[in-house]
């Protein structure tokens, strides 16, 4: 059975985005206490972004609310401060580097409050909560408490697994782009261990998503996950389609369209890859976040996963 | 260019003055008359000039008042690129992420303006100040990072694309050249975040298209990554200087640059631009005397990290400029 979903991430209609920059100014402070307008501003955007991924199955809350990328999950976590700007992987966007300065812990779980709205929005569709996983919120991180990067990446998933418990979603999906972006082998079997504690703590079906990576570089490690579904970015580079056929891995998050160009895919090209990869459980998706397109593409690009599901 | 022993510089930009910014969204409105923004502009960039040349900067820069952003500067002035939409960048931060719909076209210079009236401005300041012998340089975004930062339609590749940047920005080049720039700077911030020899080749090749028969003095700028990806490649690159970030990493980068054999010049980055904090003079010459641990004199320009728009305000980025000069003329005196 093929299945579409949002990947994550989806651009700010501009009303929202209008209303941040005179809400907030240039970047919202970690304190920031939620006012009602606030609120209002919120539940009018997440209904556009529901609305423009409508023909998809599994929808996302667009992560709208996400001003640092995926280490936006940090900045609720006691002994993490949000640091000065650093690059967010390959891309020219921008995230307040996350500073662990003392134990981390999840006091105050904050991602179901999106996922209870997009429930609240969208009652038919399937539901997909995102949450960064350990190993890359410790590469996006600077360490400056723990003795080893063992110890801080066993703490952050305590923190993440908090977050998880609270989220009841239909899919659970880990992001851990670091894997196939900066795969540390003498680190994977502890982030191994720890992705296992978190796809046994979700409710919901679980997802662990690699993507900017060049797959063969990790392939071996990916192919001992443990999870549903496995995302993987087919776009960021040329042979990592083929590395994943070769590699036998079937329950597949397949990110076919590239998210972080306009340009659209070929219909026929991308047929054949589904076809190809001859998997009886398959989700389609993009092979990041749309959040990195203008949000005229990004409906682009849902409405050419909606076709290709829907052909399947 | 005449060589000299800690030749001082800076990356390109100043603070943006505030009536600026105010006047560029005035202009986007259509509420203010090109011209008027222009003299606003003008005043600006004297300012920037006037605040390099007291410090003691003795290659400089126009502070780069007049562009909104490297990239859609650029992108609003040569053929091929359609305007883009609104993309974040950071935080509440956006951009109209360029899309390049066609071929590149070169269609007129889209610097030299600026460097002509800074250039000429620039011998004013020196009378007003007692200086000589400084010198304005000009910086454009070079085409690894330009197709990087871009959508693209037309091409086949994001290599293609880089390569028909390169054509039409030799053509820039070429333009600052036969007006006298003596200095010519290519900025490449996307260089650092695709790791390879692959990558490293573009970069080459691009640089090779737009540095070939300049007489001018030319350099690459590259920021915010892990730079030791660029080496040893980036030795062979065809310009003169290669300018780094080092403050920000705590000089981490001479690590790196010690494994080689280091025969080009450094733009060595010697006080941070993303700290308010202003660096002392005794910090500063601390910070260039690491480089002069294993490079000439002669082979190292100290500068800010990036350029300084980054600063809070124009009075903090004058202080920066003022330590580098400062601790420039007393080292030039202890050497």
């Amino acid at each position: 059975m093929v299945l579409t979903a949002s990947f994550g991430s989806y651009p700010r209609p501009d009303a929202l985005r209008e209303y941040q920059i005179k809400a907030y100014g240039r970047q919202k402070k970690v304190d920031h206490i939620q006012t009602k307008e606030d609120e209002a501003m919120l539940v009018k955007a997440m209904q556009e972004v529901v609305g423009d991924r409508a023909g998809l199955d599994i929808i996302t809350d667009g992560m709208i609310t996400w001003d640092d990328y995926l280490a936006s999950a940090a900045a609720s976590f006691e002994g993490v401060k949000m640091g000065g700007l650093i690059r967010f992987y390959d891309n020219n966007t921008y995230y307040r580097r996350p500073t662990i300065v003392g134990d981390i812990s999840c006091k105050k779980p904050v991602l179901k409050n999106n996922l209870d709205l997009l429930k609240k929005l969208n009652p038919g569709a399937k539901t997909k909560a995102i949450v960064p996983g350990p190993y890359s919120l410790y590469c996006l991180s600077e360490d400056k408490h723990y003795d080893e990067p063992e110890e801080c990446i066993k703490a952050l998933s305590k923190a993440i697994e908090a977050e998880v418990k609270t989220l009841d979603a239909d899919y659970i999906q880990i992001d851990e782009p670091s894997l196939s972006y900066e795969i540390d082998r003498d680190l994977f079997p502890a982030v191994n261990a720890e992705l296992k504690k978190l796809t046994k703590a979700a409710k919901g079906k679980t997802i662990i998503t690699t993507y900017f990576g060049d797959l063969s570089t990790c392939i071996k490690e990916i192919m001992e996950l443990k999870a549903d579904y496995i995302g993987i970015d087919c776009v960021s580079f040329e042979g990592n389609y083929e590395t994943l056929v070769k590699s036998g891995i079937k329950n597949v998050q397949l990110g076919l369209l590239d998210a972080r160009n306009t340009k659209i895919e070929d219909e026929v090209r991308m047929k054949d890859r589904i076809e190809m990869l001859d998997s009886g459980k398959l989700i389609l998706s993009t092979n990041c976040g749309l959040e990195f397109l203008p949000r005229k593409y990004a409906m682009r690009k849902v409405d050419m996963l909606t076709k290709l599901g829907s052909e399947e | 260019m005449a060589k000299q022993i800690l030749t001082t510089t800076v990356v390109g930009s100043h603070p943006r003055s505030p009536d600026v910014v105010d006047a560029a969204h005035k202009l986007n409105d259509k509420k203010i008359a090109p011209a008027d923004y222009k003299k606003l502009v003008d005043e600006a960039t004297k300012v920037c000039i006037d605040d390099q040349v007291r410090a003691g900067i003795d290659i400089i820069a126009d502070g780069e008042q007049g562009r909104e952003d490297m990239q859609v500067f650029f992108a609003e002035r040569l053929g091929g690129f359609q305007e883009g939409e609104w993309v974040r960048i950071w935080g509440n931060n956006y951009f109209r992420k360029p899309i390049v719909a066609d071929r590149i076209k070169f269609k007129s210079s889209m610097t030299l303006e600026d460097w002509r009236f800074a250039d000429k401005y620039m011998k004013e300041s020196e009378k007003k100040f007692k200086r000589t012998g400084v010198q304005m340089k000009q910086m454009f975004t070079g085409p690894y990072t330009m197709a990087d930062w871009s959508f693209y339609e037309s091409h086949s590749s994001r290599r293609d694309l880089t390569l028909d940047l390169a054509e039409a920005l030799a053509k820039e080049a070429k333009e600052l050249d036969k007006a006298g720039c003596p200095f010519i700077q290519i900025d490449e911030p996307a260089l650092c975040t695709h790791p390879g020899e692959e990558e490293m080749e573009l970069q080459r090749e691009a640089l090779a298209t737009i540095t070939k028969g300049l007489k001018a003095y030319t350099a690459i700028h590259v920021c915010y990554g892990d730079f030791g990806m660029l080496f040893p490649y980036a030795l062979d690159f065809p310009v003169d200087l290669i300018d780094l970030e080092f403050a920000n990493n705590s000089f981490r980068t001479l690590d790196v640059l010690r494994q080689y054999d280091f025969t080009k010049d450094l733009g060595f980055g010697v006080v941070d631009v993303h700290k308010k904090e202003v660096e002392s003079v005794e910090q500063v010459k601390k910070n260039i005397r690491l480089a002069l641990n294993f490079l000439k004199p002669e082979q190292v320009y100290p500068k800010p990290d990036c350029g300084l728009k980054l600063l809070p305000d124009e009075k903090t980025a004058f202080l920066k400029l003022k330590a580098i000069g400062d601790a420039v003329k007393e080292l030039r005196e202890e050497l």
